[in-house]
């Protein structure tokens, strides 16, 4: 029972724990760094106001909370709008490959299909196994702030992290499905990295052009990193309602696809 | 007798190129065929569609009366495959291999005989295993849940002859025991020594499907005689007689069916040297191929 995922969770355990380890290591860095740039705070706030507000949107960051008095915004502005969205998305990419395009790539589909087994227990199977590595990941990339702030005597608001830990899930479950579409529709695994990674970069380039022009703005809502924003979830511990509703439906309907893709196509090629 | 494989009509194209182009063959139980063909002549991809891995553009193909694009899981159920250059997974071993396996399909009876059999080591990462061990492994995976049906591609490419006779053994067992065997092959003794029909495809068209005895009876014989007097190439185009060719002080005769009317002009003259030698399957092979039937 549970052979697929199962198998899963044993190849990628490797993986995760070197993204884990980067990801602890970088929360390490920061939060050691923190009581020293909390000390200067009011100093780096100034310098932050003299910045222009484009400088901001190109990072997704709010200036309104961007501050260095709590580990929470540090953090948030630090950690949450660049590098930690970048590990989850590396990181779900390669999940997803797994699923399929992996073994039609290397040729060891055909094994895995000699089996009896049907092809949607083995896409489901490998998919929430996918998942829960991600919530995994998630819950490990930024819980474990709690253990290091308190390590480095610094205040934290757990019910923030909380937050910042549900929102960041329902961003890499929506990059995970994006490219679990990829994985199966594609037959060679750069190319399909290469269309999940250009889709969000398209998607990161639409997101700031609607910040920076009016015109534009609903454009926005084309875009994960509308519905992703560290300083909303860790600074702010806002995480609003549609957000959920626009991630967890994307990747709800493009994993419907996928999977009647996985079932009718041609797996051997 | 029943029918284990049943392919009807099958037709498969990748856009313009038709890869089969309409086939019908049955393979009944208890029976070993050879599928025979060049590269690109449409084995491989029969195959896939066989096991269900592609769906055909149209026909049939049915695996102990289950639509193998439809319905092809309790098929599989009793089908052992090994595919042609085995690919696994370079990180497991040979246990790891096993037990995802058993995962699957149940605990094998069999795995301590098939492993002492090939003198196989199951700890072994694939990646560090040789060609030859990779196929083996490949086999113990095909063969260790004791299957009805057994597809293979290539059996025994890349093993010395010592494994290849271990597997001849072990595949004529199974066809004792009642397993019906489906084997894709360049290897033409192989094949004449196994098969007990061969189905010939080209250029995705099944251009013959005979059972060995027959074709041993279509067989052709060489015939390289030199003579000690004069001769003339005329006086040996008898019926059945596909080609007299001149060689250094005689002549190589082609000859298919009865050769005594050829033996009996070769007996008018002085002989120096004689040598009648018959014509492999990989000759009738080659006639299929070298033009249309």
């Amino acid at each position: 029972m549970f052979v697929f995922a199962h198998r899963m969770l044993r190849d990628k355990w490797k993986s995760f724990i070197i993204y884990a380890v980067a990801a602890i290591g970088f929360l390490e860095m920061y939060i050691a760094l923190f009581p020293a740039i909390q000390k200067q705070a009011s100093q780096v706030n100034q310098l932050i106001k003299t910045m222009p507000p484009e400088f901001y949107k190109a990072f997704n960051m709010d200036p309104s909370t961007l501050s260095f008095d709590n580990l929470q915004s540090y953090l948030s502005s630090e950690y949450m709008s660049f590098l930690w969205p970048i590990l989850l998305i590396v990181f779900a990419v390669s999940l997803a490959n797994y699923i399929s395009v992996n073994e039609i790539d290397k040729g060891t589909i055909e094994t895995l299909a000699s089996l009896p087994a049907n092809r949607l227990r083995i896409f489901l199977e490998r998919y929430l196994a996918g998942v829960l590595i991600i919530a995994g990941f998630c819950i490990v990339g930024l819980f474990s702030a709690i253990p290091l702030a308190q390590l480095h005597n610094t205040d934290f608001v757990f019910v923030n992290f909380l937050t910042a830990t549900i929102g960041s899930f329902l961003f890499a479950w929506a990059v995970y499905s994006l490219a679990t579409l990829s994985s199966v529709l594609l037959s060679d695994k750069g190319r399909a990295s290469m269309v999940s990674g250009g889709i969000l970069i398209l998607m990161y380039v639409v997101f700031i052009i609607s910040t920076l022009k009016e015109g534009l703005k609903n454009l926005q809502y084309m875009s994960f990193f509308n519905y992703f924003s560290g300083s909303e979830l860790l600074a702010k511990n806002s995480y609003p309602e549609y957000a959920l509703l626009a991630l967890g439906g994307f990747a709800i309907v493009v994993t419907t696809a996928a999977m009647l893709w996985f079932n009718r196509r041609d797996l051997s090629v | 007798m029943a029918n284990v494989i049943v392919i009807k009509d099958f037709k498969k194209y990748f856009g313009k190129l038709h890869a089969v182009d309409g086939i019908n063959l049955n393979v009944k139980k208890g029976e070993i065929l050879g599928f025979l063909g060049p590269n690109g002549a449409g084995k491989s991809t029969t195959i896939r569609c066989l096991m269900g891995f592609n769906k055909p553009t149209d026909g049939e193909i049915r695996v102990f009366d289950h639509d193998m694009s439809t319905d092809s899981v309790k098929a599989k159920r009793q089908i052992g495959y090994l595919p042609g250059n085995v690919q696994l997974y370079d990180n497991w071993t040979g246990w790891d291999h096993i037990r995802f396996f058993e995962g699957v399909r149940g605990k094998s009876r069999n795995l301590n005989n098939l492993i002492e059999r090939f003198d196989f080591n199951p700890n072994a990462k694939f990646r560090h295993l040789s060609s030859g061990n990779q196929q083996k492994l490949g086999l113990i995976l095909a063969l260790m849940h004791e299957p009805k049906l057994l597809v293979m591609d290539e059996p025994t490419v890349g093993l010395d002859p010592l494994l290849q006779n271990e597997i001849y053994k072990v595949l004529i067992e199974m066809r004792d025991r009642g397993t019906t065997i489906f084997i894709s092959s360049h290897n033409l003794p192989e094949v004449e020594k196994l098969c007990d029909r061969v189905a010939i495809i080209k250029n995705g068209k099944l251009v013959a499907v005979e059972s060995i005895k027959v074709l041993g009876k279509k067989k052709l014989h060489k015939i390289e005689a030199s003579f000690k007097d004069k001769f003339s190439k005329s006086e040996f185009e008898h019926d059945g007689v596909e080609s007299v060719d001149e060689i250094s002080r005689g002549l190589l005769i082609t000859v298919v069916g009865d050769l005594n009317p050829v033996l009996r002009t070769i007996a008018k003259h002085k002989v120096n040297d004689i040598e009648i030698t018959h014509a492999s399957l990989e000759d009738v092979f080659m006639k299929f191929y070298k033009g249309d039937k």
